[in-house]
C-alpha cells in the first residue's frame, strides 16, 4: 500500500468513525450537541479530501476543546485511539514530505502494534489472567457486560480460561504478523473480530471503528519495512 | 495573493497589538501585573492542553491489566429540608443494565449506542472521583446532571425534592461479592415543581 493511499484511506475511515461518534452526541445528547457540530462538519469535509491538512489541523485544535469539556476522553481508550489517529495524520500531512511525514504515520502504526502487544503482556504477567479468574471477574461484577444474562459466563470457568489464553496469545503474537502480508491481513481480520466481540458483549462499539481506522497505517508500514530490507 | 491572506494575517497580529494598547493605558505597575496575569493565564491554558493531549500521544494501552472493584451509582430522594447525611428514601440503582440484549440489538449498537457510551462515561467519572482525579467537582457535576436528566424523563415525580447519589464499588472476596460505599454526594436540588 502506498503512503498516499494509506493516508487517504485513514482519513476516510477516521471521518466515518468521527461521524458515528458525533451522531450520538448531536442527535441524542442535548448538552454537548453544539460541541460536536464542528467535528461533524469538519469530518464531512475530510471525507471529500479537500484541504485535508488544514481540516486535520482544525479537528486537532477542536479536539482540545472536547478533551477540556469532559476533563479527558469521553470514552477512554477508544477516544484516545481516535485522537492518536487524528494527530498522527495531521502531523504526517503538515510535516515536510519524506521521512518526517512517514515517521509520524509510522508512529501511529507502531502504537497500534503496541496496543495489542502491551495489552497481552500486562495480562500474561498477571496470575489472575492466566488462571481465567480475571475474565470471570469481568463477567461477574464489572460494569462492562451489556446485559445481566451475560454474567452467566462467569459460571463457565473452562470456557473463560480458554478465552483468556486465546486473547493473551493473540495479543502477544500480533507483532509477528508483520513478517508477511498474508499473516498481517489474517491478524487484522482476527483483531477486527475481537473488537466486534467486545462491542457485542461489552458495548465498546467505538473501539471497532477507531481501531479499523488505524489499520491502513500498519499495512503501509509493513510494505515500507519489507521494501527497506 | 497578499489581499487574500490579509484578514487572517490581521487577526493573528491584532490580538497581541490590542493587548499592548490596553497595557499602554495603565500605570507601569498595573501594566506589569496585567502582563504577568496574561502570561500566567496563557501558561496555565497551555499546560492544561498539554496535560490533556500528552496521554493521547503517549498511550499506556494497559487494557484490563487487573480487574479492579467495579463502580455502581445509586441515588435516592431526601426530605426537602434534610441536612447532609440524614436518612432519606431507598437507594435506587442508576442506569441498571437490561436482563438481556438480542443479537440484532447488539449489531444495531455497533452504529448507534449513545445510552451505553454515556453510561461508560459515568463509569469514568466514578473512577475519577474514587481516585481523586482533580477536579472531582467536574465528575460529581456530570453524574448529578445525568441523574436529574434521566429521572425527569422517566422516573418518579421528584419535582422540588432534594436528591443524593453514592458510589458503591463491587468486588469479589472470599467466594462472594462485596460492596463498599466509597463516596456520598452532598444533597442537590431537583428544581422547583412546575
Amino acid at each position: 500500500m502506498t503512503f498516499d493511499l494509506a493516508l487517504r484511506l485513514t482519513e476516510i475511515l477516521l471521518a466515518l468513525a468521527f461521524l458515528q461518534q458525533c451522531s450520538e452526541h448531536i442527535l441524542w445528547s442535548g448538552e454537548t450537541r453544539w460541541l460536536f457540530v464542528p467535528r461533524a462538519v469538519l469530518s464531512c469535509v475530510l471525507l471529500t479530501g479537500f484541504y485535508s491538512p488544514w481540516v486535520l489541523l482544525a479537528l486537532s485544535l477542536h479536539s482540545v476543546l472536547v478533551l477540556h469539556r469532559f476533563n479527558g476522553p469521553y470514552n477512554g481508550g477508544s477516544d484516545r485511539m481516535g485522537l492518536l489517529v487524528l494527530y498522527c495524520l495531521c502531523l504526517s500531512q503538515l510535516l515536510p514530505a519524506g521521512l518526517p511525514g512517514e515517521a509520524a504515520f509510522g508512529y501511529l502504526a507502531m502504537q497500534v502494534v503496541l496496543s495489542y502487544f502491551i495489552s497481552g503482556w500486562v495480562k500474561i504477567v498477571n496470575p489472575e489472567w492466566r488462571s481465567g479468574r480475571a475474565l470471570r471477574d469481568v463477567f461477574s461484577f464489572s460494569a462492562y457486560p451489556v446485559s445481566e444474562d451475560l454474567r452467566g459466563f462467569a459460571r463457565r470457568p473452562r470456557l473463560l480460561w480458554a478465552m483468556s489464553w486465546a486473547v493473551m496469545g493473540f495479543e502477544l503474537v500480533f507483532p509477528l504478523a508483520l513478517l508477511h502480508p498474508a499473516t498481517l491481513y489474517l491478524a487484522l481480520g482476527v483483531a477486527a473480530g475481537f473488537h466486534l466481540a467486545n462491542a457485542c458483549l461489552f458495548g465498546l462499539n467505538r473501539f471497532v471503528w477507531f481501531w479499523i481506522a488505524s489499520y491502513p497505517s500498519i499495512l503501509w508500514l509493513q510494505g515500507r519495512l519489507i521494501d527497506s530490507f | 495573493m497578499v489581499r487574500h491572506f490579509c484578514p487572517a494575517y490581521l487577526s493573528l497580529v491584532t490580538f497581541p497589538h490590542n493587548m499592548r494598547m490596553v497595557g499602554c493605558c495603565l500605570p507601569l505597575r498595573a501594566q506589569r501585573i496585567y502582563h504577568g496575569l496574561t502570561a500566567t493565564l496563557l501558561l496555565t491554558l497551555m499546560l492544561k492542553a498539554v496535560s490533556l493531549v500528552l496521554p493521547v500521544l503517549i498511550p499506556s494501552w494497559r487494557f484490563f491489566k487487573a480487574i479492579e472493584p467495579s463502580p455502581r451509582v445509586e441515588w435516592r430522594v431526601l426530605a426537602l429540608d434534610a441536612p447532609a447525611g440524614t436518612e432519606g428514601g431507598a437507594w435506587v440503582a442508576y442506569q441498571p443494565r437490561p436482563n438481556s440484549v438480542s443479537l440484532a440489538q447488539m449489531i444495531r449498537r455497533l452504529f448507534w449506542n449513545p445510552v451505553w457510551n454515556d453510561a461508560l462515561f459515568v463509569v469514568s467519572c466514578t473512577e475519577r472521583i474514587a481516585l481523586g482525579v482533580a477536579p472531582t467537582s467536574h465528575s460529581i457535576n456530570e453524574i448529578q446532571r445525568r441523574i436529574l436528566r434521566d429521572i425527569k424523563g422517566v422516573g418518579p415525580d421528584v419535582s422540588g425534592e432534594m436528591l443524593q447519589f453514592r458510589l458503591v464499588f463491587v468486588y469479589f472476596e472470599n467466594a462472594g461479592l462485596v460492596q463498599d460505599v466509597v463516596f456520598m454526594s452532598d444533597p442537590f436540588s431537583v428544581g422547583a415543581p412546575p
